[in-house]
């Protein structure tokens, strides 16, 4: 124990850092003293609230992973009794609160909104001069101009007829040359000057680079060549995808400059395929969190109401399809990150299965859970995107030996609707109870998701009542083991390679220590603490074995659940878009608890609105069996049809 | 592209000397691990095909490049008999954990080379060296050698296995946690037989896992630090260190062994049979000097007669012994820190549970530092790879590929070839001279021989191999082994067939030696016949010899003649000496007699 408190004093550099001591950097003395169960344990800068806080609701979700296991195995013992399973399930607001004390609440409040340090690009960098005179600056937004704006709302799209195409109607037009490749960008560009200063979507622009991409296309078109699948289609990617062209930062400081070597697999073969990179997103910090406030480089905004959170972490992608600065975009979602932001601003998102898209080039939180997948405005523009970024892949061991999906996945539905009048007649809907009974759930929302029950009924599926017990626990499993792996990943951003160095180390731990805290924001501090000490020596059996088991017992409820339906529908997030800085810490964690599920199984699960006319529209989840994404995306556009959800861009 | 800055930290960093060299032109695609199914390409199988047999070669080459020992536990050096003296009181414990490098082109989770670098930081890529984003991708060669390796020591292979995350913050592992394997290892469970002693030691196990960079520490002040208020100056040992990725993600296999051994020598012993048995099956090319093959001793001793019963509660606080860069610096270190240890208990003292250095100049161990409790490595399954799923029969198909090794090449020729044990240590210490002894044997085993004919020829090949060939080899240099030497195997059993047949005598042979070693030589009888050395075997030639020597010592003829029998040795000598060494012997020796005999009627 005396090695993470004791400041070393030899100075050898052979004996620069102790191979014995758990030591992550920073953290050192904070897991210290958690783990002495000292009460006066610092905060990183009083910013933040204590660990032992944080550390004692994960105590509690633990418990709670205890007390699922032990209630599973009553049920086996009482199955024929036919108890209802929410009698032995634990309460879901038992925990949400329990570190959510009003003082807690209020510091967070007041912390979340450092409107000052709102900045949606990154200025000119030595490092990255030669990017420097590219990069786009449209305005830094002063403090006073953002209060301005934040009533406001983002301009209104009129009519207008680029910005309202689908990827294949660009594609097309492309092709047979109605419009060039720059003059979609250039409108694109011109709306995201528009809208930028407003939702600050954006990290990094490239215009340049985006007008080059577009003349590269123009010039193949004329040449004869044929053009590639999303040819000309105007693109955002996460900033956590690698791009050569552009700097990658995750949304940390600690990666501010860094200049990917390669693109990501999915990048490349997008740009493979035509499309045309126009920047990259916000996101929270390496894509830990579930509102887009966690990132270095600024806060971004809901397109539909800018007082409230686009959702996260994939909320800049999100919002810049949903504001119209973007047709498609690419998102990463390792709990609920594309799904929960594409629900909060109304557009449709897909988290496939695990492995059907490459993670090589996606920057790793928890790599059993990441997934990397698009969002867009309807069902079709994501159908089109997958196919193309979807595949095996020789650089990631984990991708599915098939691309599970192809362009004619689509088409026949189309036909279905004209020639059927019961085109679901043969699937059963599985309806989630226990997620459609959240006492979260506004009524309204749980409203739109019952019509949307009764349009599928109509449409000839059979509705099947699921429970899925174990999804209380999942959280609680997920936020382990999502934070588990996450000390582990960001483990190499020790200093030596990445991050401003800090004057005044005089050992390399030390040097480490104080990059790491400069360069973290305070929720990957506190997740990289969480899964640092879930993993510590005596605590590993309770805490990641543990999940590891909850992992399991989610995954036999899903195949327990697709015993009986087809597809699961749900809300995607108990309570929809909440105001900026509402939410923070274990409140925040909750978010997620109707979406990691799905991530925990590896299963495709498709986002797409309830109601889509609504202001804030209520997102419905479509989870479907592994492999399946071609299911849950057909499923996803039959209702799209039905529903009249294709003409999302007119909303916003 | 310059993708990190060169940025020197001036007083504790860590500077890059990276030139960032993202060749992906060479940058192979990587290989899944799949069960019963070869996933290279043709292309990559057409490529990996003679990598292996080039892969042998230069095994073979850098197998011959140590002389060849004949076993640590063969020799007593000086202060054998105070170690003696000690054990009789103090029961020794010697475990040793080795690490070994993985002879594959490729390292284990990208495509960068695993040679010799042409320069620091030049086998990199973003995956060796851990940027953001990328992920390993396992070579399939790797778990095919460390199967293979397993199976060398009789370990059980674990059909299914997976890889761990080994968390530690040190500057040259580039994640900050190493790929490694935990609680599921490829082979368990096996054993090593030492050639000396016929001992078992028992293998715990072996696993898979990557190297880690290197570092180089500066020493000298380049520039002075600044001051840093209320602190010392002259406490920072290092201005900078360095850091070479190159060896980054090189595959390694770790090794274990029970605390089976009880001596320095017995340690040695073990180190240098599993260097041989590795190097036979082409597993590693397992040279100590470049690091390819490392060993930690753990030593403790407890005093003998305490208990009875073995358990690790008897055992006495063990100490981890490093820097051992040679087998006699493993027996020399073992033997110093039972030496130390027995002191200290003689002392009353106790022993500190520490790892400590081989320090070669001084011929002592010293501490590196003080062991406090089980590090925590924070172990958790790796999730970029899936776990590996072997089937039986790709095992099995490993496990016939595997070449005869040393043990049971020993076994066939002491019991099929009638050689002698020392001559079998000898002959199988490298491959490259069992290769050679077999050769020749293959050449002198012609169909319908006599197996007692045979074993006389292998006996002899076996004495040239290792008696005036291996001197001859110790006095060139440049020559290291016999595969390095003109003499080729159909060479030197042509030489024994010779002999044997009388064409030349052993002295000739002894004296054209040097010159075939020298030389290539395509027919030995063509050479001898050109020089002149054939044997002699006319009998009027040599009657005519036998006469003059007769005519010049007329009293030896006369003392003979008069019973003094023995002086027909004089006879044969002088003649012998006149014949220039190429008379046959025997017609010489009966020739003598009979001469000696016969003129005595017919002159007198």
């Amino acid at each position: 124990m005396s090695c993470l408190t004791s400041r070393p004093t030899t100075v050898n550099s052979r004996l620069f850092f102790s191979r014995t001591s758990p030591v992550q950097g920073y953290v050192a003395s904070e897991v210290h003293s958690v783990l002495l169960q000292r009460p006066q344990a610092q905060c990183w800068s009083c910013r933040y609230p204590r660990v032992t806080e944080a550390l004692t609701g994960m105590r509690k979700v633990s418990a709670l992973c205890i007390g699922v296991r032990q209630w599973q195995r009553r049920r086996v013992h009482r199955v024929e009794k036919q108890l209802a399973p929410s009698d032995f399930a634990p309460k879901f607001s038992s925990w949400t609160d329990s570190c959510g004390t009003a003082q807690y609440r209020q510091r967070t409040r007041t912390r979340q909104l450092p409107v000052s340090r709102n900045r949606w690009w990154i200025g000119p960098k030595p490092a990255a001069a030669h990017f420097a005179s590219r990069i786009v600056c449209l305005g830094e937004s002063s403090s006073s101009k953002l209060r301005a704006t934040r009533a406001a709302s983002v301009p209104a799209l009129g009519p207008d007829p680029i910005l309202q195409a689908s990827a294949s109607e660009i594609v097309e037009k492309v092709q047979t040359g109605t419009w060039t490749a720059m003059q979609v960008v250039e409108r694109y560009l011109q709306r995201l000057q528009e809208t930028e200063p407003h939702i600050h979507a954006y990290i990094n622009v490239d215009e340049q680079f985006a007008r080059e991409q577009a003349a590269l296309i123009d010039q193949k078109r004329e040449r004869g060549e044929a053009l590639g699948l999303v040819a000309g289609v105007p693109i955002s990617i996460k900033d956590n995808l690698l791009t050569r062209a552009l700097p990658t930062t995750a949304g940390s400081l600690l990666l501010e400059n860094y200049q990917p070597a390669e693109d990501a697999t999915c990048v490349r073969r997008l740009r493979e395929q035509g499309a045309i990179i126009l920047g990259k997103t916000a996101l929270d910090e390496f894509g830990m969190g579930s509102s887009s406030e966690n990132c270095a480089f600024g806060v971004v905004r809901n397109p539909r109401d800018l007082t409230r959170v686009p959702g996260g972490s994939s909320g800049g992608s999100a919002a810049s399809v949903a504001a119209s600065s973007a047709l498609l975009s690419l998102g990463s979602d390792t709990g609920g990150s594309i799904r929960q932001p594409a629900a909060f601003c109304g557009v449709v998102g897909l988290k496939p299965s695990y492995g059907r898209v490459s993670r090589y080039g996606l920057i790793a939180y928890a790599s059993s859970l990441d997934t990397v997948g698009p969002i867009g405005r309807s069902v079709e523009d994501i159908t089109r995107c997958l196919a193309v970024i979807a595949g095996p892949d020789p650089h990631d061991l984990t991708t599915l030996a098939d691309t599970g999906i192809s362009l004619d996945a689509l088409p026949d539905i189309e036909e279905a609707l004209v020639e059927e009048r019961k085109p679901l007649a043969n699937i059963r809907l599985g309806v989630w109870t226990e997620a459609l009974e959240m006492p979260q759930l506004a009524s309204e929302a749980r409203l739109a998701l019952q019509e949307a029950i009764a349009t599928f009924s109509s449409l000839g599926a059979s509705v099947v009542p699921v429970s899925m017990p174990s999804f209380q626990a999942a959280c609680a499993a997920y936020y382990i083991l999502a934070s588990s792996e996450a000390s582990a990943n960001l483990a190499r951003y020790d200093g030596v390679r990445y991050g401003v160095r800090q004057d005044g180390a005089r050992t390399a731990a030390e040097m480490t220590r104080r990059v790491r805290t400069r360069g973290f924001g305070p929720e990957v501090k506190r997740r990289i603490m969480l899964g640092t000490f879930a993993l510590s020596a005596g605590y590993v059996d309770a805490y990641y074995r543990r999940a590891m088991q909850v992992r399991r017992l989610v995954t036999d409820d899903f195949w327990r659940a697709f015993q009986h339906c087809d597809f699961l529908l749900s809300p995607v997030s108990p309570t929809g878009a909440f105001a900026l800085g509402a939410k923070a810490g274990i409140d925040l964690y909750a978010e997620d608890v109707l979406t990691v599920p799905a991530s925990l199984a590896g299963l495709p699960a498709l986002t797409l609105p309830a109601n889509p006319s609504a202001r804030l529209p209520t997102g419905m989840q479509l989870i479907g069996r592994f492999g399946d994404d071609v299911g849950v995306l057909r499923l996803g556009r039959l209702y799209e049809r039905v529903a009249g959800a294709a003409s999302l861009a007119n909303a916003t | 592209m310059d993708w990190i800055s060169a940025a020197r930290h001036r007083r504790t960093g860590f500077v890059q000397p990276c030139r960032a060299l993202w060749s992906f032109v060479g940058y192979r695609a990587l290989l899944k691990v799949c069960p019963n199914e070869n996933v290279l390409g043709p292309a990559a199988a057409a490529a990996a095909r003679p990598h292996s047999e080039r892969a042998a070669a230069s095994l073979l080459a850098s197998a011959t490049g140590q002389r060849p020992k004949s076993g640590a536990a063969g020799r007593r050096r000086k202060g054998a008999e105070a170690i003696d003296r000690v054990l009789e009181r103090y029961a020794a414990t010697v475990g040793v954990e080795v690490h070994v490098q993985l002879a594959t082109r490729t390292k284990a989770y990208c495509g960068c080379s695993c040679e010799q670098a042409p320069g620091p930081n030049t086998h990199i890529c973003p995956v060796c060296t851990g940027q953001p984003g990328t992920l390993p991708a396992l070579n399939q060669n790797v778990v095919e050698l460390a199967v293979k390796a397993g199976l060398a020591l009789h370990c059980r292979i674990a059909l299914r296995t997976k890889f761990d995350r080994k968390n530690y913050f040190y500057a040259d592992t580039p994640k900050n946690y190493q790929i490694s394997q935990y609680d599921m290892p490829i082979a368990e469970n096996g054993y090593l037989e030492l050639p000396s002693s016929g001992k078992r030691v028992h293998i715990r196990r072996a696993h898979m896992e990557e190297d880690s960079a290197k570092m180089f520490h500066s020493q000298t002040a380049e520039e002075e630090p600044d001051e840093i208020p209320g602190q010392d100056p002259g406490a920072h040992e290092a201005k900078y260190s360095l850091i070479d990725h190159n060896r980054a993600g090189v595959p390694l296999l770790e090794i274990v062994t029970g605390p089976d051994m009880e001596s320095g020598a017995e340690a040695a012993a073990f180190g240098e049979e599993l260097q041989r048995v590795l190097r036979y099956a082409a597993i590693s090319d397992c040279n100590m000097q470049d690091g390819s093959l490392r060993v930690d001793v753990n030593v403790s001793i407890r005093p003998r007669g305490l208990s009875g019963v073995r358990s690790d509660d008897a055992l006495g606080t063990k100490v981890e012994l490093k820097n051992l860069n040679s087998f006699n610096a493993i027996e020399r270190a073992v033997d110093y820190e039972i030496l130390r240890q027995a002191a200290m208990l003689d002392g009353n003292g106790t022993v500190r549970q520490e790892t400590r250095l081989w320090d070669e100049r001084e011929q002592a161990t010293k501490v590196l530092r003080i062991k406090e409790g089980a590090s925590d490595y924070r172990y958790f399954p790796e999730p970029d790879i899936p776990p590996i799923l072997l089937e039986q029969a790709q095992v099995d198909a490993w496990k016939a590929s595997l070449p005869e090794l040393p043990a049971e090449k020993r076994l066939r020729y002491t019991s099929a070839l009638g050689l002698t044990p020392y001559d079998a240590g000898v002959l199988t210490a490298e491959p490259a001279t069992a290769f050679f002894f077999e050769d020749t044997v293959g050449h002198l085993a012609v169909e319908g021989l006599d197996p007692r004919m045979l074993i006389d020829r292998a006996k002899a090949a076996a004495n040239w191999i290792t008696g005036d060939i291996a001197a001859l080899i110790k006095q060139k240099p440049q020559a290291r082994s016999i595969q390095e030497t003109a003499l080729t195997p159909s060479v030197l059993a042509e030489l024994i067939l010779l002999i044997e047949d009388g064409t030349i005598s052993g002295k000739i042979a002894k004296e054209i030696l040097p010159e075939l070693m020298e030389e290539p030589c395509s027919s030995v009888r063509d050479l001898v016949e050109k020089q002149g050395k054939t044997q002699i075997r006319s009998e009027s030639v040599i009657a005519d010899l036998i006469r003059q020597v007769m005519r010049e010592h007329p009293e030896n003829v006369q003392a003979y003649r008069q019973g003094k029998t023995k002086l027909a040795g004089f006879f044969v000598g002088q003649v012998m000496k006149r014949g220039d060494g190429r008379l046959d012997p025997a017609l010489t020796q009966r020739l003598v007699t009979e001469l000696l005999s016969r003129d005595d009627s017919g002159e007198s």
